[in-house]
Protein backbone atom coordinates (compact mmCIF):
# COMPACT_ATOMS: atom_id res chain seq x y z
CA UNK A 1 0.00 0.00 0.00
CA UNK A 2 1.39 3.36 -0.90
CA UNK A 3 1.99 6.25 1.43
CA UNK A 4 -0.21 8.63 -0.37
CA UNK A 5 -2.94 8.02 -1.76
CA UNK A 6 -3.33 10.93 -4.22
CA UNK A 7 0.26 11.99 -5.55
CA UNK A 8 -0.31 15.87 -5.64
CA UNK A 9 1.86 18.26 -8.38
CA UNK A 10 1.97 21.28 -8.22
CA UNK A 11 1.42 24.03 -11.36
CA UNK A 12 4.65 26.91 -10.93
CA UNK A 13 5.14 29.69 -12.72
CA UNK A 14 8.96 30.52 -12.47
CA UNK A 15 10.30 34.63 -12.63
CA UNK A 16 13.26 35.47 -15.05
CA UNK A 17 15.89 34.28 -13.32
CA UNK A 18 14.91 31.60 -10.91
CA UNK A 19 13.75 29.00 -13.84
CA UNK A 20 14.13 25.75 -12.84
CA UNK A 21 15.48 23.03 -15.12
CA UNK A 22 13.59 20.60 -16.12
CA UNK A 23 14.15 16.69 -14.92
CA UNK A 24 13.61 15.11 -17.14
CA UNK A 25 15.49 17.39 -20.64
CA UNK A 26 17.49 19.82 -18.53
CA UNK A 27 16.47 23.10 -20.27
CA UNK A 28 14.77 25.93 -18.13
CA UNK A 29 11.17 26.25 -17.12
CA UNK A 30 9.10 29.27 -17.37
CA UNK A 31 6.03 27.50 -16.67
CA UNK A 32 5.56 23.46 -15.55
CA UNK A 33 4.94 21.32 -13.04
CA UNK A 34 6.51 21.29 -9.47
CA UNK A 35 6.48 17.48 -7.85
CA UNK A 36 7.54 15.95 -5.00
CA UNK A 37 7.26 12.39 -3.44
CA UNK A 38 7.71 11.43 0.03
CA UNK A 39 9.91 8.64 0.51
CA UNK A 40 8.25 5.98 2.64
CA UNK A 41 11.92 5.00 4.10
CA UNK A 42 13.62 7.58 4.52
CA UNK A 43 10.83 9.60 4.70
CA UNK A 44 12.26 12.63 2.77
CA UNK A 45 10.84 14.41 0.37
CA UNK A 46 12.04 14.28 -3.29
CA UNK A 47 11.40 17.38 -5.21
CA UNK A 48 11.62 17.68 -8.92
CA UNK A 49 10.41 20.22 -11.96
CA UNK A 50 9.12 19.74 -15.67
CA UNK A 51 7.67 20.67 -18.03
CA UNK A 52 4.23 19.70 -19.38
CA UNK A 53 4.87 17.68 -22.24
CA UNK A 54 8.33 15.95 -20.12
CA UNK A 55 5.80 15.08 -17.11
CA UNK A 56 5.70 11.13 -16.61
CA UNK A 57 4.81 9.93 -13.18
CA UNK A 58 7.22 8.88 -11.55
CA UNK A 59 4.75 6.76 -8.65
CA UNK A 60 1.82 4.22 -9.73
CA UNK A 61 -0.81 5.99 -7.74
CA UNK A 62 -3.18 8.43 -8.86
CA UNK A 63 -2.84 12.44 -9.73
CA UNK A 64 -4.26 15.33 -8.04
CA UNK A 65 -3.25 18.70 -9.21
CA UNK A 66 -3.28 21.70 -7.04
CA UNK A 67 -2.82 25.46 -7.95
CA UNK A 68 -4.45 25.29 -11.51
CA UNK A 69 -3.24 28.20 -13.63
CA UNK A 70 -4.23 29.08 -16.94
CA UNK A 71 -3.33 28.01 -19.60
CA UNK A 72 -2.65 24.79 -19.42
CA UNK A 73 -2.23 22.51 -22.79
CA UNK A 74 -5.17 20.77 -22.75
CA UNK A 75 -3.53 17.55 -24.30
CA UNK A 76 -1.67 17.18 -20.20
CA UNK A 77 -4.90 17.24 -18.64
CA UNK A 78 -6.23 14.46 -20.34
CA UNK A 79 -3.24 12.48 -20.07
CA UNK A 80 -3.81 12.84 -16.47
CA UNK A 81 -7.22 12.03 -16.60
CA UNK A 82 -6.07 8.44 -18.81
CA UNK A 83 -3.87 7.76 -15.99
CA UNK A 84 -5.47 8.30 -13.09
CA UNK A 85 -8.50 6.08 -15.39
CA UNK A 86 -6.04 3.15 -14.71
CA UNK A 87 -6.66 3.48 -11.00
CA UNK A 88 -10.11 4.45 -10.18
CA UNK A 89 -13.49 3.53 -10.71
CA UNK A 90 -15.25 6.34 -12.96
CA UNK A 91 -16.94 7.86 -10.39
CA UNK A 92 -14.11 8.42 -8.19
CA UNK A 93 -12.23 9.83 -10.99
CA UNK A 94 -14.42 12.72 -11.77
CA UNK A 95 -13.23 13.80 -8.31
CA UNK A 96 -9.52 14.26 -9.70
CA UNK A 97 -10.56 16.34 -12.56
CA UNK A 98 -8.60 19.74 -12.06
CA UNK A 99 -11.01 22.19 -10.73
CA UNK A 100 -12.55 19.14 -8.12
CA UNK A 101 -16.22 19.00 -8.76
CA UNK A 102 -18.53 16.51 -9.02
CA UNK A 103 -21.10 16.21 -11.29
CA UNK A 104 -23.14 12.94 -10.31
CA UNK A 105 -26.57 13.74 -8.56
CA UNK A 106 -27.80 11.11 -5.75
CA UNK A 107 -30.59 9.03 -7.86
CA UNK A 108 -32.66 9.49 -4.44
CA UNK A 109 -32.07 13.09 -4.30
CA UNK A 110 -33.34 14.12 -1.18
CA UNK A 111 -33.67 17.81 0.06
CA UNK A 112 -33.65 16.98 3.76
CA UNK A 113 -30.32 14.60 3.83
CA UNK A 114 -28.54 17.20 1.93
CA UNK A 115 -29.44 19.77 4.16
CA UNK A 116 -28.29 18.23 7.48
CA UNK A 117 -25.14 17.05 5.34
CA UNK A 118 -23.61 20.41 5.16
CA UNK A 119 -23.39 20.64 8.55
CA UNK A 120 -20.69 18.04 8.37
CA UNK A 121 -16.62 18.24 7.55
CA UNK A 122 -15.59 15.86 4.31
CA UNK A 123 -14.54 13.21 7.03
CA UNK A 124 -17.62 12.77 8.05
CA UNK A 125 -19.28 12.74 4.85
CA UNK A 126 -17.11 10.00 3.80
CA UNK A 127 -17.73 8.38 7.03
CA UNK A 128 -21.92 8.59 6.43
CA UNK A 129 -21.54 7.16 2.91
CA UNK A 130 -20.63 4.07 4.64
CA UNK A 131 -24.01 4.03 6.44
CA UNK A 132 -25.73 2.61 3.23
CA UNK A 133 -26.26 2.89 -0.56
CA UNK A 134 -28.54 5.82 0.15
CA UNK A 135 -26.18 8.00 2.06
CA UNK A 136 -23.41 7.11 -0.62
CA UNK A 137 -25.87 8.79 -3.23
CA UNK A 138 -26.40 11.60 -1.29
CA UNK A 139 -22.72 12.37 -0.44
CA UNK A 140 -22.18 12.69 -4.09
CA UNK A 141 -24.32 15.92 -4.70
CA UNK A 142 -22.75 18.99 -6.06
CA UNK A 143 -23.96 21.33 -4.26
CA UNK A 144 -22.61 19.92 -0.40
CA UNK A 145 -19.24 19.48 -1.77
CA UNK A 146 -19.05 22.93 -3.56
CA UNK A 147 -19.24 24.47 -0.22
CA UNK A 148 -16.46 22.36 1.00
CA UNK A 149 -13.90 22.30 -1.87
CA UNK A 150 -11.48 24.24 0.31
CA UNK A 151 -11.34 21.81 3.36
CA UNK A 152 -10.97 18.87 1.31
CA UNK A 153 -7.17 19.58 0.07
CA UNK A 154 -6.04 19.47 3.44
CA UNK A 155 -7.54 16.55 4.34
CA UNK A 156 -6.52 14.39 1.21
CA UNK A 157 -3.23 13.34 2.95
CA UNK A 158 -4.99 12.00 6.35
CA UNK A 159 -4.60 8.07 6.10
CA UNK A 160 -8.11 7.53 7.93
CA UNK A 161 -9.32 9.77 4.89
CA UNK A 162 -7.62 7.72 2.35
CA UNK A 163 -8.88 4.19 3.56
CA UNK A 164 -12.48 5.94 3.41
CA UNK A 165 -12.71 6.99 0.01
CA UNK A 166 -11.44 3.85 -0.81
CA UNK A 167 -14.50 2.03 1.05
CA UNK A 168 -16.51 4.73 -0.05
CA UNK A 169 -16.54 3.34 -3.70
CA UNK A 170 -17.36 0.18 -2.40
CA UNK A 171 -19.71 1.17 -0.46
CA UNK A 172 -21.69 1.94 -3.87
CA UNK A 173 -22.27 -1.70 -4.78
CA UNK A 174 -23.36 -2.57 -1.25
CA UNK A 175 -26.99 -3.14 -0.46
CA UNK A 176 -29.09 -2.46 2.47
CA UNK A 177 -30.78 -5.25 4.40
CA UNK A 178 -33.69 -5.06 6.43
CA UNK A 179 -33.70 -6.35 10.36
CA UNK A 180 -36.30 -7.44 12.40
CA UNK A 181 -37.78 -4.41 14.27
CA UNK A 182 -38.98 -3.37 10.52
CA UNK A 183 -41.24 -0.53 11.66
CA UNK A 184 -38.67 1.36 13.49
CA UNK A 185 -38.33 5.01 12.88
CA UNK A 186 -39.77 4.09 9.40
CA UNK A 187 -39.50 7.81 8.33
CA UNK A 188 -35.87 7.90 8.45
CA UNK A 189 -35.10 4.48 7.67
CA UNK A 190 -37.23 5.11 4.62
CA UNK A 191 -34.51 7.29 3.44
CA UNK A 192 -31.72 5.36 4.77
CA UNK A 193 -32.36 2.46 3.46
CA UNK A 194 -31.96 1.20 0.04
CA UNK A 195 -33.48 -2.12 0.70
CA UNK A 196 -36.74 -0.91 2.25
CA UNK A 197 -37.97 1.67 -0.82
CA UNK A 198 -37.21 -1.45 -3.00
CA UNK A 199 -39.62 -4.09 -1.06
CA UNK A 200 -42.12 -4.21 -2.16
CA UNK A 201 -45.67 -5.55 -1.13
CA UNK A 202 -47.25 -9.07 -2.05
CA UNK A 203 -49.76 -8.46 -4.82
CA UNK A 204 -50.17 -4.82 -5.63
CA UNK A 205 -46.30 -4.77 -6.10
CA UNK A 206 -45.94 -1.49 -4.79
CA UNK A 207 -43.50 0.31 -2.46
CA UNK A 208 -44.13 -0.31 1.21
CA UNK A 209 -42.55 2.81 2.30
CA UNK A 210 -43.76 5.81 -0.44
CA UNK A 211 -46.52 7.73 0.55
CA UNK A 212 -49.81 6.57 -0.87
CA UNK A 213 -53.38 7.79 -0.89
CA UNK A 214 -55.90 6.77 1.32
CA UNK A 215 -58.11 5.81 -1.39
CA UNK A 216 -55.42 3.37 -2.64
CA UNK A 217 -55.24 1.96 0.46
CA UNK A 218 -58.81 1.72 1.59
CA UNK A 219 -59.25 -0.06 -2.06
CA UNK A 220 -56.20 -2.55 -1.11
CA UNK A 221 -56.84 -3.15 2.68
CA UNK A 222 -60.07 -3.07 2.36
CA UNK A 223 -60.89 -0.58 5.52
CA UNK A 224 -62.78 2.22 5.97
CA UNK A 225 -62.07 5.92 6.69
CA UNK A 226 -62.24 5.54 10.40
CA UNK A 227 -59.72 2.50 10.64
CA UNK A 228 -57.33 5.43 10.11
CA UNK A 229 -58.50 7.61 13.15
CA UNK A 230 -59.08 4.57 15.08
CA UNK A 231 -55.70 3.55 15.12
CA UNK A 232 -54.03 6.87 15.18
CA UNK A 233 -52.50 6.45 11.14
CA UNK A 234 -49.79 9.79 10.73
CA UNK A 235 -51.59 11.29 7.58
CA UNK A 236 -50.43 14.19 5.32
CA UNK A 237 -51.16 16.11 3.10
CA UNK A 238 -49.67 16.80 -0.24
CA UNK A 239 -49.57 20.05 -2.54
CA UNK A 240 -52.79 18.84 -4.32
CA UNK A 241 -54.32 18.50 -1.13
CA UNK A 242 -54.45 14.94 -1.42
CA UNK A 243 -54.33 12.77 1.77
CA UNK A 244 -51.83 10.24 2.07
CA UNK A 245 -49.52 7.87 4.19
CA UNK A 246 -47.53 4.54 4.19
CA UNK A 247 -48.38 1.04 3.49
CA UNK A 248 -46.51 0.08 6.13
CA UNK A 249 -48.23 2.23 9.26
CA UNK A 250 -51.65 0.45 7.96
CA UNK A 251 -49.87 -3.30 7.70
CA UNK A 252 -49.24 -2.36 11.51
CA UNK A 253 -52.18 -1.30 12.05
CA UNK A 254 -53.96 -3.94 10.85
CA UNK A 255 -52.16 -6.45 13.05
CA UNK A 256 -53.23 -4.70 16.42
CA UNK A 257 -56.75 -3.30 14.97
CA UNK A 258 -59.44 -4.94 16.92
CA UNK A 259 -62.26 -4.70 14.61
CA UNK A 260 -61.90 -6.83 12.00
CA UNK A 261 -62.86 -5.21 8.03
CA UNK A 262 -66.42 -6.38 8.10
CA UNK A 263 -66.19 -6.96 4.05
CA UNK A 264 -63.61 -10.01 4.72
CA UNK A 265 -65.49 -11.86 7.11
CA UNK A 266 -68.86 -11.59 4.21
CA UNK A 267 -66.73 -12.77 1.09
CA UNK A 268 -65.34 -15.62 3.51
CA UNK A 269 -68.96 -16.49 4.54
CA UNK A 270 -69.98 -16.06 0.72
CA UNK A 271 -66.92 -18.70 -0.19
CA UNK A 272 -68.15 -21.12 2.14
CA UNK A 273 -71.31 -21.07 0.82
CA UNK A 274 -70.36 -21.49 -2.41
CA UNK A 275 -68.04 -24.52 -1.29
CA UNK A 276 -71.09 -26.13 0.41
CA UNK A 277 -73.29 -25.90 -2.71
CA UNK A 278 -70.19 -27.74 -5.03
CA UNK A 279 -70.36 -30.71 -2.48
CA UNK A 280 -74.66 -30.98 -2.68
CA UNK B 1 -51.55 46.50 8.25
CA UNK B 2 -50.07 45.07 11.39
CA UNK B 3 -51.63 41.54 11.99
CA UNK B 4 -52.34 38.41 9.76
CA UNK B 5 -54.90 35.47 10.20
CA UNK B 6 -52.85 32.19 9.72
CA UNK B 7 -55.09 29.12 9.62
CA UNK B 8 -54.06 25.92 10.50
CA UNK B 9 -54.41 22.37 9.09
CA UNK B 10 -56.73 21.97 10.88
CA UNK B 11 -58.29 24.96 10.90
CA UNK B 12 -57.54 26.76 14.06
CA UNK B 13 -56.83 30.21 12.92
CA UNK B 14 -54.17 32.55 14.69
CA UNK B 15 -53.19 36.14 14.46
CA UNK B 16 -49.75 37.31 14.42
CA UNK B 17 -47.74 40.65 13.59
CA UNK B 18 -47.46 41.12 9.70
CA UNK B 19 -43.66 41.19 10.79
CA UNK B 20 -43.66 37.78 10.56
CA UNK B 21 -42.83 37.61 6.77
CA UNK B 22 -39.52 38.76 7.42
CA UNK B 23 -38.79 34.99 8.54
CA UNK B 24 -41.04 32.88 6.15
CA UNK B 25 -40.67 33.49 2.40
CA UNK B 26 -43.87 32.27 1.74
CA UNK B 27 -46.33 34.43 3.89
CA UNK B 28 -43.25 37.92 2.42
CA UNK B 29 -44.74 36.48 -1.33
CA UNK B 30 -48.44 35.73 0.02
CA UNK B 31 -48.67 39.83 1.70
CA UNK B 32 -48.08 41.15 -1.59
CA UNK B 33 -51.28 40.62 -2.92
CA UNK B 34 -52.78 40.84 0.43
CA UNK B 35 -56.09 42.05 0.96
CA UNK B 36 -56.89 43.21 5.10
CA UNK B 37 -59.22 40.73 6.97
CA UNK B 38 -58.36 37.95 4.87
CA UNK B 39 -56.81 34.52 5.84
CA UNK B 40 -54.12 32.97 5.04
CA UNK B 41 -54.53 29.04 4.54
CA UNK B 42 -51.81 26.86 5.79
CA UNK B 43 -52.49 23.15 4.12
CA UNK B 44 -49.50 21.42 5.13
CA UNK B 45 -48.75 22.83 9.11
CA UNK B 46 -50.62 21.54 11.56
CA UNK B 47 -51.54 23.71 14.81
CA UNK B 48 -48.99 22.21 16.68
CA UNK B 49 -46.18 23.54 14.43
CA UNK B 50 -47.47 26.31 13.81
CA UNK B 51 -47.57 27.37 17.62
CA UNK B 52 -43.81 26.45 18.14
CA UNK B 53 -43.05 27.93 14.88
CA UNK B 54 -44.51 31.23 16.17
CA UNK B 55 -43.10 30.77 19.83
CA UNK B 56 -39.58 30.61 17.64
CA UNK B 57 -40.76 33.56 15.80
CA UNK B 58 -41.67 35.91 18.92
CA UNK B 59 -38.86 34.73 20.71
CA UNK B 60 -36.84 36.11 18.12
CA UNK B 61 -38.75 39.28 17.83
CA UNK B 62 -39.32 38.46 14.31
CA UNK B 63 -36.15 38.81 13.49
CA UNK B 64 -33.53 36.58 11.15
CA UNK B 65 -31.43 35.32 14.25
CA UNK B 66 -27.42 33.88 13.72
CA UNK B 67 -27.36 30.80 11.76
CA UNK B 68 -26.09 27.48 13.61
CA UNK B 69 -22.30 26.86 12.94
CA UNK B 70 -21.55 25.07 10.17
CA UNK B 71 -19.92 22.31 10.31
CA UNK B 72 -21.04 21.45 13.83
CA UNK B 73 -18.21 20.73 16.16
CA UNK B 74 -20.27 18.89 19.24
CA UNK B 75 -22.86 16.11 19.21
CA UNK B 76 -24.39 18.99 21.92
CA UNK B 77 -26.84 21.70 20.18
CA UNK B 78 -26.19 24.52 22.21
CA UNK B 79 -22.53 24.22 21.49
CA UNK B 80 -23.63 25.27 17.95
CA UNK B 81 -25.96 27.42 18.26
CA UNK B 82 -25.46 31.44 19.63
CA UNK B 83 -28.63 31.44 21.60
CA UNK B 84 -29.54 29.00 24.30
CA UNK B 85 -33.17 29.56 23.89
CA UNK B 86 -32.35 27.58 20.28
CA UNK B 87 -30.90 24.31 22.33
CA UNK B 88 -33.76 24.24 24.23
CA UNK B 89 -36.79 25.03 22.20
CA UNK B 90 -34.94 21.77 19.77
CA UNK B 91 -34.11 19.57 22.51
CA UNK B 92 -37.24 19.43 23.85
CA UNK B 93 -38.90 17.91 20.40
CA UNK B 94 -38.51 14.08 19.02
CA UNK B 95 -37.22 12.72 16.27
CA UNK B 96 -40.87 13.12 14.89
CA UNK B 97 -41.70 16.46 16.00
CA UNK B 98 -38.49 17.46 14.32
CA UNK B 99 -39.67 15.79 11.09
CA UNK B 100 -42.37 17.50 10.83
CA UNK B 101 -41.49 20.67 11.70
CA UNK B 102 -38.95 20.20 8.77
CA UNK B 103 -41.84 19.87 6.97
CA UNK B 104 -43.88 22.48 8.37
CA UNK B 105 -41.02 25.01 7.48
CA UNK B 106 -40.15 23.89 4.86
CA UNK B 107 -43.93 24.51 3.16
CA UNK B 108 -43.15 28.26 4.89
CA UNK B 109 -39.88 29.00 3.79
CA UNK B 110 -38.02 29.71 7.43
CA UNK B 111 -34.69 28.82 6.83
CA UNK B 112 -33.67 30.19 10.08
CA UNK B 113 -35.65 27.36 11.66
CA UNK B 114 -35.52 24.73 9.48
CA UNK B 115 -31.40 25.00 9.60
CA UNK B 116 -31.93 24.68 13.56
CA UNK B 117 -33.89 21.74 12.94
CA UNK B 118 -31.46 20.36 10.56
CA UNK B 119 -28.32 21.01 13.06
CA UNK B 120 -30.17 19.01 15.44
CA UNK B 121 -30.75 16.26 13.28
CA UNK B 122 -26.88 16.48 11.91
CA UNK B 123 -25.72 16.57 15.98
CA UNK B 124 -27.80 13.50 16.24
CA UNK B 125 -25.03 11.95 13.78
CA UNK B 126 -22.64 13.06 15.40
CA UNK B 127 -19.26 11.10 16.55
CA UNK B 128 -21.39 7.88 16.00
CA UNK B 129 -19.59 5.47 14.15
CA UNK B 130 -21.16 3.19 10.97
CA UNK B 131 -22.18 0.01 12.91
CA UNK B 132 -24.02 2.64 15.83
CA UNK B 133 -26.23 4.29 13.18
CA UNK B 134 -26.85 1.13 11.17
CA UNK B 135 -28.00 -0.21 14.59
CA UNK B 136 -29.90 3.02 15.36
CA UNK B 137 -32.04 2.87 12.24
CA UNK B 138 -32.23 -1.41 11.80
CA UNK B 139 -29.68 -0.99 8.82
CA UNK B 140 -27.40 -4.23 8.16
CA UNK B 141 -24.42 -4.20 4.91
CA UNK B 142 -25.22 -7.06 2.83
CA UNK B 143 -21.67 -8.26 1.70
CA UNK B 144 -23.13 -11.74 -0.59
CA UNK B 145 -20.07 -13.79 -1.58
CA UNK B 146 -20.92 -13.22 -5.14
CA UNK B 147 -20.85 -8.81 -4.47
CA UNK B 148 -17.33 -9.78 -2.57
CA UNK B 149 -16.17 -11.18 -6.10
CA UNK B 150 -17.46 -8.43 -8.17
CA UNK B 151 -16.04 -5.85 -6.14
CA UNK B 152 -11.96 -7.96 -6.24
CA UNK B 153 -11.97 -8.54 -9.93
CA UNK B 154 -13.66 -5.00 -10.28
CA UNK B 155 -11.51 -3.23 -8.06
CA UNK B 156 -8.16 -5.00 -7.09
CA UNK B 157 -6.80 -2.43 -5.06
CA UNK B 158 -9.39 -1.33 -2.91
CA UNK B 159 -9.59 -4.80 -1.79
CA UNK B 160 -5.80 -4.81 -0.98
CA UNK B 161 -6.46 -1.75 1.04
CA UNK B 162 -9.33 -3.29 3.04
CA UNK B 163 -7.24 -5.65 3.72
CA UNK B 164 -4.26 -4.03 4.61
CA UNK B 165 -6.13 -1.87 7.14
Amino acid sequence: MSDTFFQVINIQEFEKGKEKKCNACNEKIFIGIFDYIKNPITTRIVSAYYHFKCYKPRVEIPLMIKNIKDPIPEDFISKIQKWNSKFTPPKLSSLLKPGFYIEKTPSYFSRVWLQVFKFFTPLELCELSLVCKNFYSYTWAKEIWVEITGIIKETVFDIKFEYLFRKFNICAICECDVIENLYYNWNIKRCLCGRCSKKSLAGIGRHKFSLRTLGDLMKKYRVDRAFFDRNNIKIVVDTRFYEKTYPALVEKALENDQEKPQHIMVTRKKRKTTEDNDKV
Amino acid sequence: MSEITLVSKEGTKIQISSQFSNLSGFIHNILQDYQQNEDISLASVSFINLQMILEYAVHHNFQVPQPPRCPITSPNIADNVSDPWDAEFVNRLNEDQIIDLVTATNFLDMKSLMDLCLAKIACMFKYKDIETLRKEYGITEEFTAEIEEKLKSDFPWAMEAESND
